[in-house]
């Protein structure tokens, strides 16, 4: 079983993001589960998202306290100490940002998918929720999911031009990321 | 061993506002903060009145949101009888969110 | 009617979503709609299935959850099939109307999604919602995960209309970590759940009012027709737990999911010590119990899932024998000092023996139940059973 945490802030789709890999999964004929904790329900508020998969089912529902890999929304909390807690060593950063990064943020890091999500939001949707841009460099950077199952599920999540803007976010995320190995 | 770390004191759920008060650092939900212009304001106080979190310091002959609890309401910019305040957006700043 | 046609559909949604769906499915005539954290996605989906079609109810926006209990009762009397879902002030504020479904014998089917009740306020998950409300003389099931939760509403329906029974019945799971967990959940066909739900119509046929009608219900109770009634509706709830049992084995054989009825019981053949546990907390308890078995620790777990009424010939028969036993509780009783389910549990004790019972209380206020709480109860429970002194109670969140 792998597990995965999401840390973002609220309106930038970390939710959203989780529920996307879960039913990628699902979709592929695995098993994969998601859900959020967050305390003040605000947009900017601090947001943490964990999501499973498995071969197996999923039977824990307790958050997340190891996770192999960390899908950070929020550029601003790249060095914080809070979201690399319990990080597994060898674990994987699929982070948003701007800038590159060269020196490890965190040493039980091994690899590192970085991509601009919110510019490639703003460029095809015109908001800067970088959620598909990012769920997109997680299948990239990471390798556990095909691209297709991803693409094929949004439409859960979407419909109508929102849809197809979405799409193309996912896949410019795929495309775009850029993988550090360390 | 049953511990008690948060109210140590009272029985039910009191807290004094003068001690707690400002005790969760809410300045990074912000996205967009007030900007006071010095010149306009009369110091009447009515901002650091309506202000829900109470970030207003008092600067002897104006008011400036201390950055760390301002969570950009805009209440303050909203209420000012002078129209002393402007609501800006945090991405024209690069300080980090603080003054 | 053996199997179901169709294979179901799964699609990956909250539980929410699933209560939705398992309303949805089951064609309520009148659905009464009112929000609250962490519900509210659950009418917000009536609501859509509503406005495309897929829902065919009279959707009665109610201005609050007090009026949403007699809306819904008083439409049941009136022959019709219901829904309405809620959470910690909303029950509270629905109270005496609860009661009175009850009282009614009003088979009135709802969702309640387990958050922290008033008295210090919390928009969190614990079960003191369903523990407040357990004297209510309601139905109260616990769902673990999303498919038994969709599953939960149409075996609820099946419960709560079958003659022998007329009760209402509350469907509860935790906010939070089950309400806005997405997993993947097979939602049934609906000609299928309409076949499983068939044979209710084959019964006689419930008295119900008619406007202009001679039948009318309610009215005072005195003396001792006041006490035959309350001996019925005792009686009716002595008469779920099998029904409950004998629904869940038919859902089974329809459906192919089976989840034991009453309780389920997980390697408890030679367990020695068990733990009691209920809701999401039971999911994770199974896989540290797998670990603990991989150590050598012959520990079983006996999952609740009906909760009124108490399953405590059930429960004598599977905990009966074991040297010591724990029990989760996410919730507290107030002047016992322990958990709710752990102090009934301990009135089965001269059936089961005189071993240790440790209470174990946490997961309040939206506090997780990690796998490391279950490892240290499990070690807790396992030294009594070896004759060691140990603590009738700990307050976990407090104590470690």
């Amino acid at each position: 079983m792998i597990e995965v945490r999401f840390h973002g802030r609220g309106g930038q789709g970390v939710v959203t993001a989780a529920k996307i890999l879960a039913n990628a999964f699902v979709r592929q004929g695995k098993f994969g589960s998601s859900f959020p904790m967050f305390g003040f329900e605000r947009r900017g508020a601090p947001v943490t998202a964990f999501m499973r998969f498995d071969e197996d089912p999923i039977r824990e529902k307790t958050q997340i306290y190891n996770p192999d890999c960390l899908v950070v929304l929020d550029s601003s909390q790249k060095d914080s100490p809070v979201v690399y807690e319990g990080l597994k060593p060898g674990g994987v950063l699929i982070l948003n940002t701007k800038e590159p990064i060269r020196e490890k943020p965190c040493k039980d890091l091994s690899r590192a998918g970085l991509v601009d999500g919110e510019r490639i939001a703003l460029e095809e949707i015109g908001i800067s929720s970088p959620n598909t841009p990012m769920v997109g460099a997680f299948a990239a950077a990471t390798g556990w999911i095909p691209i297709e199952h991803i693409l094929s599920g949004l439409e859960q999540y979407f419909s109508g031009d929102i849809l197809e803007q979405n799409i193309r976010c996912a896949e410019r995320g795929f495309q775009e990321v850029e993988v550090i190995q360390w | 061993m049953v511990e008690f770390k948060i109210f140590t004191k009272n029985e039910g759920a009191w807290s004094n506002a003068d001690e707690l008060l400002l005790c969760l650092n809410t300045g990074s939900w912000r996205s967009e903060r007030p900007v006071m212009d010095r010149k306009k304001c009369n110091y009447c106080g009515l901002c650091a009145l309506f202000c829900p979190t109470q970030c207003m310091t008092n600067m002897e002959d104006h008011f400036l949101p201390n950055l760390d609890y301002c969570k950009g309401c805009g209440t303050c910019a909203k209420e000012c009888p002078k129209k002393v305040i402007r609501m800006v957006s945090e991405g024209e700043f690069h300080d980090q969110g603080k003054a | 009617m053996i199997k179901a046609r169709h294979e179901g559909e799964i699609r990956t949604i909250t539980g929410n979503a699933a209560a939705a769906y398992g309303a949805m499915l089951c064609r309520p005539d009148v659905v009464a709609l009112y929000p609250i954290t962490p519900q509210t996605e659950v009418v917000e989906q009536l609501s859509q299935f509503s406005s495309s079609g897929l829902l065919d109810a009279e959707m009665v926006e109610v201005e609050g959850e007090n009026s949403a209990m007699n809306i819904v009762s008083a439409a049941t009397m009136a022959g019709g099939r219901v829904f309405t879902a809620t959470s910690s002030w909303g029950l509270a504020f629905m109270y005496d109307a609860l009661l009175q479904a009850s009282g009614l014998r009003a088979p009135v089917v709802m969702v309640n999604v387990n958050r922290e009740m008033p008295g210090i306020l919390a928009v969190s998950s614990g079960q003191q919602d369903m523990i407040a409300t357990r004297d209510s003389g309601w139905i109260q099931i616990i769902a673990e995960d999303c498919q038994e939760i969709l599953d939960l509403l149409i075996m609820a329906y099946r419960l709560a209309e079958d003659f022998e029974i007329q009760l209402p019945v509350m469907v509860n799971y935790d906010g939070f970590y089950l309400s806005y967990l997405s997993e993947g959940v097979n939602i049934p066909a609906r000609e299928d759940v309409d076949a499983f739900l068939a044979p209710l119509k084959d019964q006689p046929e419930r008295p119900k009012l008619v406007p202009g009608g001679p039948l009318a219900c309610a009215t005072h109770g005195i003396g001792e027709g006041f006490v035959e009634l309350r001996y019925k509706h005792s009686a009716a709830m002595e008469r779920a737990k099998r029904k409950f049992d004998q629904i869940d084995q038919l859902f089974g054989d329809f459906f192919g999911r089976s989840y034991g009825g009453q309780i389920e019981a997980y390697r408890m053949e030679d367990a020695e010590i068990a733990l009691v546990t209920s809701g999401s907390a039971s999911g994770t308890a199974k896989t540290v119990i797998d670990s603990k078995r991989g150590e050598g620790i012959k520990v079983g777990l006996v999952k609740l899932r009906m909760f009124r009424p108490f399953p405590r010939e059930t429960l004598t028969e599977v905990l009966g024998g074991r040297k010591a036993i724990g029990v989760i509780d996410r919730s507290v009783c107030f002047g016992w000092n322990c958990g709710p389910i752990y102090m009934e549990l301990r009135s089965l004790s001269p059936e089961i023996g005189l071993v240790p019972m440790l209470s174990f209380i946490d997961g309040l206020a939206g506090l997780d139940i990690t796998r490391a709480h279950v490892e240290s109860m499990i070690e807790k429970v396992h030294a009594a059973s070896q004759g060691n002194p140990y603590q009738r109670v700990t307050w976990v969140n407090l104590e470690g």
